[in-house]
């Protein structure tokens, strides 16, 4: 066994590197990595080197929407056998904290989160997770679906947040890899209406084919002029204008999910909107308990995702993987395959 | 004059010529193009129902187009295709204030304590009435109240999608449910139903039919009663989750009684919960209607003109197929 990991090194600089294969603790799963996407965090830190208050100081392996193939079990893993195929929940919290124990284990300040430094990713030939963050994936899931349950979850949260129900219009803002999601999500719980906004025609054009009611370039047909009124926004943009114009869309006592981070620490919003039409504003951070609902919502067929890879790469390619939405916007999910 | 099928005071219903008025200040007169008959209406023919008028027009799901608006009316015109929410709450009652408006103390409702749509013609408070999107054919319209009835209950059963739903019953409210949960997300949605008919109806609208000794313990997250039955509601509270809840959507006998462990309540912190009417929904049923999410051409099995309401009548008495909607006289 040997394994080989793309290796980020400061900005701009990933080298391919064999490491010892990782030796999994009593109740963690050794896993052979088989697909892993790139996400918009694993860009902004190989161009920035940081996010926020996340500093890439140490050699980091990027990565952390993976699946692969369980092939070592610690000695006091009861949930998996070798052999079996998963999907892995990158972030593994302590547990223990408040946070943990009132089941927003996403907001552990312990988690230990792939691709988030220090924690090493999954851009790599093996991993080693708890076993209790690898889910088992049925046979009918490719491995490159399997690995984009981890972003799915995020559409999965931001919809929870947004209490999406049957009947309602929603507003995604921002047709990037999450807003996608997140749209097919809000379909798939039964929005009868999805509005979606870019500046992207080609992302524009991906997101009618995935479902949207109606898609706004606000380049050329700002959201305030839209005429558009919705029960929720899910911001996924990151655009300050976008969630100042997507507030003033909601309805009456709707929800406003922001999903996308912006540029800065702070941003103007609303505020008088939010007061008189008493507008419930939430954050998301990444996501809890929703891998199990992930994999039903593919498995049985309310969200489908196999044309949601755009583009394919081995490990040594990872870095050209890495520029490949920046290069070209409709190359919306690239996918790094370890093993080829 | 309008064909009209009334409610005499006594058992059964009788078809009679009356003359529906010009819509008062705030109301619209519609020519009804479709009207759905509803569990309820039987109850009021056999008397059972005691809010029910002596000498009402029944119906109360129904559709039509507007042929007179009254002089205060705003925002709706002659010509425009409506579907009426017949809950009427007083808006002045404790309830009414806290935004329960279907607990009213004082409620009227078209086809029971007022005038309804089972009729060529009908009167209703323009409030009460919803545009119906383009497109949607009458019968589909005409469904909206109970699929709104059904959303209510769908929302307090508090599915979170993903989830694994069970449905005990698939007469018209439970295979509307089970669309609904389909549409909602559940990942699962299991019906229970012995008659191998109506199982069909389950499979058409993205649901599975499974007979009615496969319901083990705690086998859903949620689980949605459409029977009406102590056994079948009975079954409900042990087919649920630890944690889960159960919305007892069926109307019982309002003498029957259920045995239920508080033991197991206690043990499994299960929720009960009963559910009236459509607070809130009409809209958003309307919206599922128009976007074809609802296979609402499964439900309405039957489509019979009001010349012909004898048939129609027996055809609902007998529990033949699912919704049997009636459509004007025929020309």
């Amino acid at each position: 066994m040997r394994n080989r990991a793309a290796v980020m090194h400061g900005t701009h600089d990933i080298r391919l590197e064999e490491r010892p294969v990782p030796e999994p603790d009593p109740k963690e799963v050794l896993v052979e990595i088989k697909a892993v996407g790139v996400c918009g965090s694993d860009v902004h830190y190989y161009e920035h080197g940081r996010i926020g208050s996340f500093v890439v100081e140490k050699p980091l392996i990027l990565g952390h929407e993976s699946s692969g193939v369980v092939v070592d079990l610690g000695n006091e893993v009861t949930k998996h056998e070798v052999g079996e195929r998963v999907t892995l929940e990158p972030g593994v919290p302590c547990g223990r904290c408040r946070e943990c124990r009132a089941g927003r284990y996403n907001l552990c300040p312990d988690v230990r989160f792939f691709a988030t430094p220090p924690i090493d990713g999954a851009f790599a030939n093996y991993v080693t997770i708890h076993e209790d963050f690898a889910f088992r994936l049925p046979d009918s899931m490719s491995d490159e679906v399997g690995a984009l349950m981890e972003p799915l979850s995020v559409g999965i949260w931001a919809s929870w947040k947004a209490r999406i129900r049957g009947g309602e219009h929603v507003l995604v803002t921002g047709a990037g890899p999450i807003g996608l999601l997140a749209m097919r999500v809000a379909l798939a719980f039964g929005a009868t209406e999805a509005t979606i906004t870019d500046v992207s025609e080609e992302r524009l054009e991906i997101a009618r084919r995935s479902g949207a009611t109606r898609a706004i370039n606000v380049a050329n047909e700002p959201l305030p002029d839209a005429g558009v009124e919705v029960d929720a926004l899910i911001e996924c943009s990151g655009n300050p204008a976008a969630l100042k114009d997507g507030i003033r869309c909601i309805r009456p006592a709707g929800m406003a999910v922001v999903v996308g981070m912006g540029p800065g620490e702070e941003t103007s919003i609303p505020l008088s909107y939010i007061q008189s039409k008493e507008i419930t504003l939430t954050g998301t951070f990444r996501y809890a308990n929703t891998y199990p609902t992930a994999i039903g919502l593919v498995s049985s067929g309310k969200v489908s995702l196999d044309d949601f890879a755009t583009s394919h790469y081995g490990l040594d390619d990872t870095e050209e993987a890495l520029q490949a939405s920046g290069k070209d916007p409709a190359n919306v999910k690239p996918v790094v395959v370890p093993g080829s | 004059m309008s064909v009209s099928v009334v409610w005499p005071g006594r058992e059964g219903v009788e078809v009679e010529s009356r003359n529906v008025p010009s819509p008062g200040s705030d109301e619209l007169k519609v020519r009804v193009e479709a009207s759905g008959l509803c569990g309820t209406d039987l109850h009021i023919a056999s008397g059972e129902y005691p809010f029910a008028r002596p000498g009402v027009t029944i119906g109360h799901e129904f559709a039509g187009t507007i042929v007179e608006v009254g002089p205060d009316v705003e925002g709706f015109s002659v010509g425009e295709r409506v579907v009426v929410d017949p809950n009427i709450p007083c808006r002045t009652c404790e309830f009414c204030h806290s935004s329960r408006p279907h607990l009213c103390e004082n409620p009227q409702a078209l086809g029971v304590t007022l005038n309804g749509g089972l009729s060529e013609f009908a009167v209703l408070p323009a409030p009460q009435a919803y545009r119906v999107p383009e497109g949607l054919p009458p019968e589909a319209a005409a469904l909206t109240e109970p699929l709104a009835c059904t959303l209510h209950a769908v929302d307090l059963g508090d599915l979170r999608p993903g989830e694994r739903a069970l449905v005990l019953g698939a007469g018209p409210i439970g295979v509307l449910c089970a669309a609904l949960l389909v549409a909602a997300g559940a990942s699962e949605v299991l019906v229970s139903e012995p008659s191998r008919e109506r199982r069909d109806h389950v499979r058409k609208v993205g649901a599975e039919p499974v007979e009615p000794e496969s319901v083990s313990e705690g086998m859903a997250d949620k689980v949605f009663e459409c029977v009406g039955r102590s056994g079948t509601m009975r079954d409900a509270v042990e087919a649920v989750k630890p944690g889960g809840t159960v919305v007892w959507v069926g109307v019982a006998p309002p003498e029957a009684e259920v045995a239920v462990r508080p033991y197991d309540i206690f043990r499994r912190e299960l929720t009960i919960r009963g559910t009236y009417t459509n607070p809130f929904t009409m809209e958003r049923s309307l919206a599922l209607l128009g976007s074809g999410r609802i296979d609402w051409e499964t439900i309405v099995t039957h489509r019979i003109p009001l010349d012909r309401f004898e048939d129609a009548w027996s055809a609902h008495s007998e529990g033949a197929g699912l919704k049997v909607c009636v459509l004007p006289e025929s020309s």
